[in-house]
């Protein structure tokens, strides 16, 4: 193995009780790569991404994040077992996730939410944390907002402002899950650029997205997912133009004609 | 008619009362804080037994009348052979009181959060210490903070059911005076203006606390 995968999903399950979401996820990521998922309406896409950083307890498989395994290690019987708490954090401090929600902490400035995971998990100091923090900010377009509080900005500022506070944790795998669907339309293109620069600047992205066009310029590879499997992935030119899947045929068809009555409209 | 030079003389006697009565209520809110905080943990945390404990407790004490919680601490606590001083005991019982109030308001304040604070605090790699001190608690004291206001203001008027059970705080050192000078309805005005010049003062108190945390 000359250079690990950045993530590495093999045979992946995931039950919630009886209900079984994923069943059996083989995924590679490179470093570096840009992949994004596509799929309909609980297809299990979120619950993909949040068990690559262990918001939720797979039930079967693997995940490594750069050659190590999240959240199980395995005794020297081969029974796997849960990892502490802490070490399932240190793991994963390369990894950071983008919601859809934004997810802010609506009690604190604009630069004490980009700041305090720098000071508190990495013990920077006050001042060298704001500094960082107000560079980040300046990246993402929103320097001159650090004063405010999450809820002065608008959608796209503050999922921006998100972006920023992920990235002031220099992770080198980010994570996105439908990061412009709680946004008004307008107000998408502002932070799709800010993830298309982090994708030519070689950060490592898994992108859950509805936003094809999107997809089909920045992604390396789309991965398109039907009831907790994976139906096809491949090249986003292949995978749009030429379809293989009956599935897969369907759901761009059925999102084409949605973007159409939305055109006409 | 009326006589309020009557109860000039008696004033200090008055403010000693008073001073009891707020001994007594603002101890027990701080300790019924501290015993509400663990009725919140455990009417949230994970075990199915605990929850239920919490949830008997918090119905009982704010579904039966605080007179009958207070006697049932100061006559049946002695009867099993745990015998407290007067005070001690009114301390305890508005203590266990609060606490089933103060506890339903932890608890509404935490589930007020939105779970997605925590999950980016988690994936930001806070650990849940740290996440419950910088992202939750803040959150919580200021949502909780009228609902604490109004608890503190109904502790210090319920604290003078305490008078009925032998501790000198401000309603029974009004009674005493009212029965020895033959003036019930002044000493009872004027303790009634103590105890609505406490009580302004607390809500004033906690409006000011909510419009520094609003802008902190
Ligand atoms: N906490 C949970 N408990 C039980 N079932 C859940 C839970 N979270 C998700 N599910 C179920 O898992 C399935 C996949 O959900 P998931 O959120 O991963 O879908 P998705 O592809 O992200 O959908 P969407 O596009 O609507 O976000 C759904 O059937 C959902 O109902
Ligand atoms: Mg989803």
């Amino acid at each position: 193995m000359s250079q690990p995968y950045a993530i590495e999903i093999r045979n992946l399950h995931k039950h919630y009780g009886a209900h079984h979401v994923l069943k059996g996820i083989d995924l590679d990521i490179r470093p570096g790569e840009v992949v994004s998922i596509i799929g309909g309406s609980g297809s299990g896409k979120s619950t993909l991404l949040r068990c690559v950083n262990f918001l939720e307890e797979y039930t079967g498989g693997e995940v490594l994040v750069n050659g190590r395994m999240i959240g199980y290690g395995s005794s020297v019987t081969g029974e796997p077992y849960r990892l502490p708490e802490q070490t399932i954090r240190e793991s994963l401090t390369d990894v950071c996730m983008v919601f859809q929600q934004f997810n802010l902490w609506p009690h604190m400035r604009v630069l004490d939410n980009v700041a305090a995971p720098l000071r508190l998990v990495k013990g920077v100091r006050k001042a060298e944390a704001y500094e960082r923090a107000q560079a980040q900010l300046e990246r993402v377009g929103m320097g001159h907002k650090a004063a405010s509080y999450p809820g002065q900005l608008s959608g796209g500022q503050q999922q921006r402002v998100a972006i920023a506070r992920a990235l002031t944790m220099q992770p080198s795998i980010m994570l996105f899950d439908e990061p412009t669907s709680a946004l008004d339309p307008e107000l998408v293109g502002e932070v799709l650029n800010v993830i298309r620069d982090l994708a030519h600047a070689g950060m490592t992205l898994a992108i859950v997205t509805h936003e094809m066009g999107f997809a089909a310029r920045v992604s390396d590879k789309v991965v398109f997912l039907a009831e907790g499997r994976i139906e096809e992935q491949g090249a986003p030119r292949e995978l749009f133009n030429t379809p293989q899947s009956a599935r897969l045929q369907q759901f761009l068809t059925s999102w084409n004609e949605r973007q159409g009555s939305l055109a006409m409209a | 008619m009326f006589d309020f030079t009557a109860v000039i003389p008696h004033l200090p006697q008055l403010l000693v009362g008073l001073a009891s009565t707020l001994l007594v209520s603002l101890s027990a809110i701080a300790l019924g804080l501290v015993l509400g905080w663990a009725i919140c943990l455990g009417l949230t945390g994970h075990r199915a037994w605990l929850r239920r404990v919490c949830a008997v407790y918090v119905s009982f004490f704010r579904g039966t009348p605080l007179l009958v919680q207070l006697i049932l601490v100061f006559y049946a606590l002695p009867a099993v052979g745990i015998s407290l001083p007067p005070l001690a005991a009114a301390v305890l019982a508005l203590t266990l009181n609060s606490a089933a109030f103060q506890g339903e308001i932890l608890r509404s304040g935490f589930q007020m959060l939105p779970k997605g604070q925590l999950e980016a605090a988690r994936d930001l790699g806070l650990s849940p210490l740290q996440t419950l001190l910088h992202v939750q608690i803040p959150q919580v004291l200021r949502s909780m903070l009228p609902a604490l206001t109004n608890e503190t203001i109904d502790i210090i008027k319920n604290s003078a059911l305490v008078s009925a059970v032998a501790v000198h705080e401000l309603m029974r050192t009004a009674q005493t005076l009212a029965s020895t000078t033959y003036r019930p309805i002044e000493f009872f005005a004027v303790a009634g203006l103590l105890y609505l010049l406490v009580t302004l003062c607390t809500g004033r108190l906690g409006s000011w606390l909510e419009s520094r945390l609003r802008t902190a």
